[in-house]
C-alpha cells in the first residue's frame, strides 16, 4: 500500500500573466509505515505538492494512486482518501472553532456520522497520541491554553479521523524548544508504534536529519535529490547552493573538510560528529 | 544617564486575581546594547518585552526608559518614539496597502513635515534592502520581507532601541538570516540598543548578553558562552543547547581541551588550531 505520484504538474493560473510553474513532472513513491521529509526553499512546490496527496488539488497533469486506487478517477469517493490521508496544514491551531478541546477533536469523525461511542474511544485515543490529558482537558477551552498545546490539539484533530497517512506542513514552527520536542515525539511514536506513514514538510534540518527514513528535496516544481538523510547531507556545498539549512554538525563537518580533514560524509548527530573529530585527531597528519 | 532602560524590582499581573507574571525583576540595559532574551514560552518574555514601550506599566517596582518613568503617562510617547518594537506575525502588523505609506504611518502620526518624511522612509526602505519593493502591495511580499517592512517603519520613527518580540519565528531560514543580519548591523553600525526575544538559541549566541526568563524571573544572565555551557540547566528550563556548545562539552569530556564554543565557525577555528599541533 502507498501513495503513488506519477508525472504530476500544476501551474497557477495558468494562461494569465500571473501564470506560476509549481510542479513540473512529480515522481514519487510514500510507501505504507515509512517516514519522509521533504525540504525545499518557500516556494519550491512542497505545500502545492502536498496538497494533492489528499485531492485537495486535482493534478493538472499525472495521476495520484492511494492504496492501488486514482483518486481522479471518475466515480471514486474522494472523501475516503481525506480520511485515510490526513493533512496538518502550518499554524493548524489557527483552525480551532469550538468552544471546548473534546468537541474540537471530535468534530471529524462525528462528521464522519461515527456512533458517540466510537467518537470518544478515538477523541480519547487521538490526544493520547499527542500527549494530552484527555481527563484534564476535555472540558477547557482550547483558546485559553498555550500555543504548543492548542497546535496538538488541532492535530489530534486529524489523527481522530483514524487516517493512514499524515502529511505535517511545518509542525513545529514557532514553537519554543520544549514545545517542538514534545510534538516531534509525538510524530515518531505515532510513526514507530501506530504505525502511521508521515510526510514531514519543514525548514529545520536538524530535525528532519533526526526523524526521516528519506528525505525528498525540492527545488523550483522538481524533486531534485531522494534519499536518506546521510546521502542527501552528504552533498552538504549543493543544499546550501541551494539557500537551504544544513543540520548544525552537518555544516560542522563540510567545514572540516573544506580545510583538509578526512572526515567522512552524511554525520549528522552530535555524537557521530564527535567520534569523526576524536578519529581525526588522534590520528594527527601522518593519518 | 548611565542606562537606557533600568527595571528595578519590576512585578506584574494580569488582574489580581492571578499570580505574577513577571516576579521581581530587575535588569539594566545600555545604549547600544545587544540583549537576548530566552525562556520557554509562558515564562513571561513578553510581558517583559511590553513593560519596555509602556503598553504594560508594572504592578509594583518601577521601569525607567532614558530616564523616564513608564507609570507617568506625559512620558507615554516620548517613550514610544524612543523604543520601536516588532511582533511575531508579520500579517497583524502591516496597516497600509503600499509598502511605503506603510513605513510612513509612524512619522506621519508623529506629525514630521513631509519632506522630511519622504527621505526617512526611503532611507528606512534602503536600510533593510526593500526600496525596490516601494510601491509594491505588502501582500505581495514574503514573510521575510514583511517583517523587514516592519523594521522599516520603526526605524522611520528613528528609535534608539528596537525590542523584537520573537519576531523570526514565523520565517523560513533564509528570512530569518536576512533579518538578523539587518538587526546586526543596526546594532553595531547604527549603534541602536537591540532587545531580541527568540526561540532560536543560535540567534542568542550572537548577543553581548543573554537574559534566561523562567516563569517571570530571570534565572540565569551572562555572556553567551558563559549561558550555553550550562547545558545541563538549560535542558532543566526546556530550553536547548546549540549543537556546537552540546558537541564542545562532549569533546572536553573525552579528554579535548576546548574553550566555550557557540558556533560552527568558533569550533572550525579551534579544532584546526588543536591539530596544527599534533
Amino acid at each position: 500500500m502507498s501513495i503513488e505520484v506519477t508525472n504530476l504538474s500544476y501551474t497557477y493560473m495558468p494562461g494569465t500573466p500571473y501564470e506560476k510553474v509549481a510542479l513540473e513532472g512529480i515522481d514519487l513513491k510514500v510507501d505504507e509505515g515509512s517516514f519522509i521529509g521533504i525540504i525545499g526553499h518557500t516556494g519550491s512546490g512542497k505545500s502545492t505538492l502536498i496538497q494533492h496527496f489528499n485531492g485537495l488539488l486535482k493534478p493538472q497533469r499525472g495521476t495520484i494512486v492511494v492504496d492501488g486506487s486514482d483518486i481522479w478517477e471518475k466515480g471514486f469517493k474522494r472523501s475516503i482518501v481525506r480520511q485515510k490521508v490526513g493533512l496538518v496544514f502550518q499554524y493548524p491551531e489557527h483552525q480551532l472553532f469550538e468552544e471546548t478541546v473534546f468537541k474540537d477533536v471530535a468534530f471529524g469523525p462525528r462528521n464522519m456520522g461515527l456512533n458517540e461511542k466510537e467518537v470518544l474511544k478515538r477523541t480519547r485515543s487521538a490526544m493520547k497520541m499527542v500527549g494530552l490529558d484527555f481527563d484534564a482537558l476535555k472540558d477547557t477551552n482550547p483558546f485559553g491554553l498555550s500555543g504548543g498545546q492548542r497546535r496538538r490539539i488541532a492535530i489530534a484533530g486529524v489523527l481522530a479521523m483514524g487516517p493512514k497517512y499524515l502529511i505535517l506542513d511545518e509542525p513545529t514552527a514557532g514553537l519554543d524548544p520544549r514545545g517542538r520536542r514534545e510534538i516531534l515525539n509525538s510524530i515518531r511514536d505515532m510513526n514507530r508504534k501506530q504505525g502511521i506513514t508521515i510526510v514531514l514538510v519543514s525548514h529545520n534540518m536538524d530535525e528532519v536529519a533526526w526523524l526521516a527514513d528519506s528525505i525528498v528535496v525540492m527545488e523550483r516544481g522538481r524533486i531534485s535529490r531522494n534519499g536518506t538523510p546521510q546521502q542527501v547531507f552528504d552533498d552538504g556545498r549543493y543544499l546550501m547552493d541551494l539557500g537551504l539549512a544544513l543540520p548544525a554538525m552537518s555544516l560542522l563537518m563540510l567545514k572540516l573538510k573544506e580545510k583538509g580533514w578526512q572526515v567522512k560524509g552524511g554525520v549528522f548527530t552530535v555524537e557521530d560528529a564527535r567520534k569523526e573529530i576524536l578519529k581525526n585527531l588522534r590520528c594527527g597528519n601522518d593519518a | 544617564m548611565e542606562y537606557q532602560i533600568l527595571m528595578e524590582n519590576l512585578s506584574f499581573r494580569y488582574s489580581e486575581q492571578e499570580e505574577m507574571v513577571l516576579k521581581d525583576i530587575s535588569i539594566k540595559v545600555k545604549q547600544g546594547e545587544f540583549v537576548a532574551v530566552i525562556g520557554h514560552n509562558g515564562s513571561g518574555k513578553s510581558t517583559l518585552a511590553k513593560h519596555i514601550n509602556a503598553l504594560l506599566v508594572p504592578v509594583s517596582g518601577k521601569i525607567e526608559v532614558m530616564g523616564m518613568d513608564t507609570r507617568d503617562t506625559e512620558n507615554v510617547w516620548k517613550i514610544r518614539q524612543k523604543i520601536g518594537m516588532v511582533f511575531q506575525n508579520p500579517d497583524n502588523q502591516l496597516v497600509a496597502t503600499i509598502v511605503e505609506e506603510d513605513v510612513a504611518f509612524g512619522p506621519e502620526n508623529q506629525g514630521v513635515p513631509a519632506g522630511e518624511i519622504r527621505k526617512r522612509v526611503d532611507d528606512a526602505l534602503r536600510e533593510v534592502g526593500l526600496y525596490e519593493y516601494r510601491t509594491h502591495g505588502p501582500h505581495l511580499l514574503s514573510g521575510g520581507q514583511k517583517q523587514r517592512v516592519a523594521i522599516a517603519g520603526v526605524l522611520a520613527m528613528q528609535p534608539d532601541c528596537i525590542v523584537l518580540d520573537e519576531a523570526t519565528a514565523m520565517l523560513d531560514p533564509r528570512g530569518r538570516q536576512e533579518l538578523m543580519e539587518i538587526i546586526r548591523r543596526l546594532n553595531k553600525k547604527e549603534g541602536k540598543t537591540i532587545i531580541h526575544i527568540t526561540h532560536y538559541m543560535e540567534e542568542a549566541t550572537g548577543a553581548d548578553r543573554v537574559l534566561v526568563m523562567d516563569r517571570g524571573r530571570i534565572v540565569l544572565e551572562g555572556t553567551p558562552s558563559k549561558v550555553f555551557s550550562k547545558a545541563a540547566r538549560l535542558k532543566e528550563l526546556g530550553l536547548d543547547v546549540p549543537r556546537s556548545a552540546q558537541l564542545a562539552i562532549g569533546l572536553r569530556k573525552s579528554g579535548v581541551p576546548l574553550p566555550d564554543i557557540l558556533n560552527e565557525d568558533e569550533m572550525v577555528v579551534e579544532l584546526c588550531r588543536l591539530k596544527s599541533r599534533t
